[in-house]
């Protein structure tokens, strides 16, 4: 399997995690990206995926290299053993629904990690722990304000998850 | 070639509901009906009757199972996803182990996304039952639920016994009845309270047998008493089942809606 990870942009929007886990996250999405790919060729009558490209919200803190990695090593032995997977970092994006203002999460990450409570965290079997939006990125309206008037009416404008985005086929 | 985008935690959720017996979703028309109580007396007397149970509060805005079954703390996991909090004997999972006393205002498209994550992040294990305390009312997490739960979801009605609340009730029925869910029955919450002169008063009047079967055939399932032990059970820590006149209430409820539950799959199959 060919496997490619576009830097993100800007460099520091993936990197929330507290130490660093054992990427426990990152293997269940793979597992799961798999079989849903396996499921949409079975349906769709796929012959060949030359290619998969999943999109991954920066809020969601997915290691790009680590999902990469569970995406090659559970594709082994599989019929997308030759398929590239393309693992593409997006970022999240907010808009105020009170003053408008538009903002992207690394602009408030500091803070908003910052307002956390760390029991909030989750751990790992190691003692690592990660933010509890790598989970339920949604829960960041727990922790997050509008950086320009500090209201919580916001809307997520772009890219909180992971998802398949685009395959090229036979 | 571009396609609709997949979400994989769809997948994931399906995974984990087929190691789940059944789904039983307790709803309410309006809050502040008991209907996480109930929730959590249901799964307790479920528990208590030999069934492995989980407990899943989907109540994101107005979570309160966190402090009905006194669970704070942190959330551990590994590969297979997020470990559910053990409380009295049961499965517990629930924002408010994350969130505790903030409030988080999702919304939309964005609350429907948090349902699917809490469903596929979750690590139930092999389940009998998984109970889920839904929000008041028909908004997105029910639909959202459904989307991946529906066809092993069974709900379970919670009002109050006010005629008013009747035509809503049935507006729910309709909208369960039409996502193919089966329906458990209706519990009636806060119903009376006895006076130790003997006297039984109902505050909010009471539904009768006619007026249910009204409801396109649904039953009556209890009429749970205002018990005024309940806060200050809740306040020391003891769980919803040392509430001296709900704790019976909720096993004989329990054994009911698992006959009607096994009842229910086996005229499916």
């Amino acid at each position: 399997m060919k496997f490619g990870v576009n830097p993100p942009e800007p460099s520091n929007e993936f990197n929330y995690r507290v130490g660093r886990s054992e990427a426990m996250h990152e293997w269940s999405l793979a597992s799961a990206l798999i079989s849903a790919l396996r499921d949409r060729a079975r349906r769709s009558g796929w012959a060949k995926v030359i290619s998969a490209t999943v999109r991954v919200g920066s809020l969601s803190m997915i290691d790009l290299g680590l999902l990469g990695e569970a995406l090659r090593a559970l594709s082994k032995s599989s019929e997308f053993e030759r398929t590239e997977f393309r693992v593409e970092p997006a970022v999240t994006r907010f808009e105020c629904r009170r003053c408008g203002r538009t903002w992207s999460f690394s602009e408030v990450k500091k803070e908003t990690l910052a307002a956390v409570p760390r029991d909030s965290f989750v751990s790992d079997e190691s003692g690592e722990q990660d933010a509890p939006m790598h989970y339920f990125p949604e829960l960041v309206y727990a922790w997050m304000k509008c950086p320009g008037c500090g209201s919580k009416d916001y809307a997520v404008r772009d890219a909180t998850g992971v998802v398949l985005e685009k395959v090229e086929v036979e | 070639m571009m396609i609709n985008r997949v979400d994989p935690r769809f997948e994931m959720a399906t995974e984990r509901l087929r190691k789940i017996g059944r789904v039983i979703l307790v709803c309410s028309t309006k809050g502040g009906v008991g209907k996480s109580t109930v929730a959590a007396g249901l799964a307790l007397g479920l528990s208590e009757i030999g069934r492995k149970v989980g407990l899943l509060d989907l109540d994101v805005h107005g979570t309160s199972l966190g402090r009905i079954l006194n669970v704070r703390a942190p959330l551990r996991g590994d590969r297979s996803g997020i470990r559910p909090t053990l409380a009295q004997g049961i499965k517990v999972m629930s924002v408010y182990s994350q969130i505790g006393g903030e409030p988080v205002p999702v919304m939309g498209s964005e609350l429907e996304s948090l349902v699917i994550g809490l469903l596929s992040q979750t690590n139930w294990g092999e389940l009998d039952y998984l109970v889920v305390d839904m929000p008041p009312g028909m908004g997105g997490e029910l639909m959202a639920v459904l989307r991946v739960a529906a066809p092993v979801s069974e709900a379970l009605l919670v009002t109050t016994p006010s005629k008013m609340s009747l035509e809503v009730v049935r507006r729910m029925v309709s909208l369960l009845k039409g996502e193919r869910v089966t329906m458990l029955g209706v519990v009636q919450s806060m119903s009376y309270v006895s006076c130790t002169s003997g006297e039984v008063i109902r505050p909010f009047g009471r539904i009768s047998d006619e007026e249910g079967s009204a409801l396109d055939g649904i039953e009556m399932l209890a009429e749970l008493p205002i018990d005024p032990d309940l806060e200050r059970v809740l306040e020391e820590g003891l769980g919803v089942m040392e509430a001296p006149l709900l704790r019976g209430e909720f096993v004989k409820l329990s054994r009911l809606v698992d006959e009607h539950s096994r009842e229910a799959t086996r005229r499916r199959r």
